[in-house]
């Protein structure tokens, strides 16, 4: 039997598709969303393209501007957006009692998890892919590279992966959909914008020569609070984006630099974003089928 | 098919079920019968591999619902008391969903799925969105997700208890024809009589404590308990319960009234009746109490 089923698509992937798309509000806010993004963008691009100088290069500087923002709007729809289309995933099927049954069926609670997991990861990728058009706008006008591009949307693909796990993780230990709306949202504001405020005041007031900064902080320290402070920013999917774009634009080694103390060569905070996503999204993968195939 | 071998399962300190012991062979319609919170649900989670026993096993087909629950879970059909469902679905997308999630090959899924529906009747609504069903059609339409993969054993959590007599009459027809089918069915019920003319088996289970169990002849229903609740004098209550033929035992409940509760109810007093008669005789205690001018509020079997 559970050959047969691994040649076919698997049904909760199928019926969660169907339910997503089946709602005429799934139609409704794709439409509304491209229409406030692209009208933002035109926005930008005419107060950017009026207010330029008409020079060589010009052009450049507006399809940087329309790039940024563009990654912005990503961002802020990766942090604020993706969370809330996570944290019902387990936690509804709980309350509407057909948790047990899909738990009996020979799936099991591993199925469940990716089935629910593709399908919305699946539906922030469709509202990523529907921004490609504008992107190509940033492209026409020039001052954009590609490796901007694919460092970008690599740090929102990956943050996505681990906020619908961590959505789902919490939805499978929640006992309703609230509860589990409220501890994602806390955990994915906290780490996306918590984090690296501290990381960038910490540096600030170790590092940044103020009255108040220590005089004797030893190299080792140095080192070990400079690794910290990377790691307090790779975090978060913001301040990584920041920081490996900034890098990109002085033509910096995105994957390794001088910390803050200036005392050592350290790894980027995208390299400490990559590590801590990846493990991040693995715990919550095991802890989500762990809950989903335990007793209630 | 069915051996529970010392069943015990604790809850937050509270021992649930304790030291459960019963078997039922195949083909057998195993009644599993008791008052609320007695550990029938319970029972029939741990039967269903939905819940861990603390102690004891319990073996479907030679297989441990504690330890080879890949291997029971195909053989289980569970209609659990209250049955979730899909409010986007229709009632044929419901079953074919859950066809398709049992491995069943797409081409035999709508045939498949005409056949329960018509076996439990609701074939006329297989386009209707499930979330517009009644109680006892959501009832029905649980038992044919439960057949869905043809399973050796039916688990079903109160399946009378939302039907009305109609109902409960074709359900139990279609209980047999399964039954013909050498389908082995264990059913929680609340009371004895309910499902009496239909099991084959019975245990009786009270505060998680199996009381008595085997073939239905063997069990003898010679103590009811009838909860009576009602207004007026207890007194005149109490002596009028043990003057009917029948009665073993009467006595009121201690309790305090429900905070913030109306007056009215306040003075609403419990009297259990335990009696080895008949219905008869039930009936005349009954007739005994409304005629002394006793208001009984409700008198229902446990």
């Amino acid at each position: 039997m559970s050959a047969d089923i691994g040649l076919r698509l698997n049904p909760i992937l199928v019926h969660e598709f169907e339910r997503q798309m089946r709602s005429r509000y799934t139609h409704l806010a794709l439409t509304v969303y491209l229409v406030v993004v692209g009208s933002l963008a035109v926005l930008l691009y005419t107060t950017s393209f009026l207010s330029s100088t008409r020079t060589v290069g010009s052009n450049g500087a507006v399809g940087a501007a329309v790039f940024y923002f563009l990654v912005g709007v990503l961002l802020i729809l990766t942090t604020f957006i993706v969370p809330a289309i996570a944290a019902n995933a387990i936690s509804e099927e709980r309350q509407s009692l057909t948790l047990d049954l899909l738990r009996l069926t020979p799936f099991g609670g591993g199925y469940i998890v990716r089935a629910k997991l593709a399908a919305r990861f699946g539906f922030a990728v469709l509202l990523l892919i529907v921004m490609l058009p504008l992107f190509s706008l940033a492209f026409m006008l020039g001052g954009v590279e590609l490796r901007e591009l694919g460092i970008a949307v690599g740090i929102v693909l990956m943050s996505m992966l681990t906020y619908l796990l961590i959505g789902i993780c919490v939805s499978a230990h929640a006992k309703t959909t609230a509860g589990a709306l409220a501890l994602t949202y806390t955990i994915v504001l906290s780490t996306a914008i918590g984090t690296p405020l501290i990381a960038l005041l910490n540096a600030a007031t170790l590092f940044g020569r103020l009255p108040t900064s220590p005089q004797d902080i030893s190299a080792v320290l140095a080192v070990l609070l400079d690794a910290v402070i990377n790691a307090g920013l790779g975090v978060s999917p913001i301040s990584t984006t920041v920081f490996a774009l900034s890098g990109l634009a002085s033509d910096a080694n995105i994957w390794l630099n001088v910390g803050f103390s200036g005392s050592a060569v350290l790894p980027t905070p995208l390299v400490f974003f990559i590590a801590i996503h990846l493990i991040s999204s693995a715990v919550c993968y095991a802890g989500a089928v762990r809950r989903a195939n335990a007793p209630d | 098919m069915i051996e529970i071998k010392h069943l015990s399962q604790q809850r937050k300190g509270q021992r649930v079920l304790d030291e459960i012991t019963l078997s039922a062979p195949g083909g057998a319609i195993l009644g599993i019968v008791g008052p609320r919170g007695a550990g029938k649900t319970s029972l029939l989670r741990i039967l269903a591999t939905l819940d861990t026993p603390t102690a004891g096993d319990a073996l479907i087909a030679g297989y441990s619902v504690n330890h080879q629950r890949a291997q029971v879970r195909p053989l289980i059909g569970y209609l659990p008391a209250a049955l979730g469902v899909y409010a986007d679905q229709t009632c044929a997308e419901y079953l074919a969903f859950f066809a398709a999630c049992y491995g069943i090959p797409a081409r035999e899924r709508p045939a498949l799925v005409s056949d329960l529906l018509r076996l439990v009747e609701l074939y006329h609504r297989r386009d209707d969105p499930v979330d517009r069903l009644s109680p006892a059609m959501r009832q029905r339409l649980g038992l044919a997700r439960a057949l869905v993969h043809d399973p050796l054993v039916l688990l079903l959590d109160e399946p009378m208890r939302l039907l009305d007599p109609r109902a409960q009459v074709e359900l139990r027809e279609t209980l047999k024809a399964l039954t013909e089918m050498n389908k082995t069915i264990v059913m929680t019920s609340t009371s004895l009589a309910e499902v009496q003319d239909i099991c084959t088996h019975a245990a009786i289970l009270r505060d998680g404590q199996l009381v008595e169990s085997g073939p239905l002849e063997s069990i003898t229903p010679s103590h009811r308990r009838i909860v009576i609740k009602l207004l007026g004098d207890p007194q005149t209550a109490l002596r009028l319960a043990l003057s009917v033929n029948g009665v073993v035992e009467a006595q009121f409940v201690a309790g305090s009234p429900l905070p913030g509760a109306r007056p009215a109810l306040a003075l609403l007093k419990e009297m259990h009746v335990t009696f080895d008669g008949g219905y008869a005789d039930a009936s005349a205690l009954l007739r005994a109490l409304m005629h002394s001018g006793v208001q009984v509020v409700s008198f229902q079997e446990e």
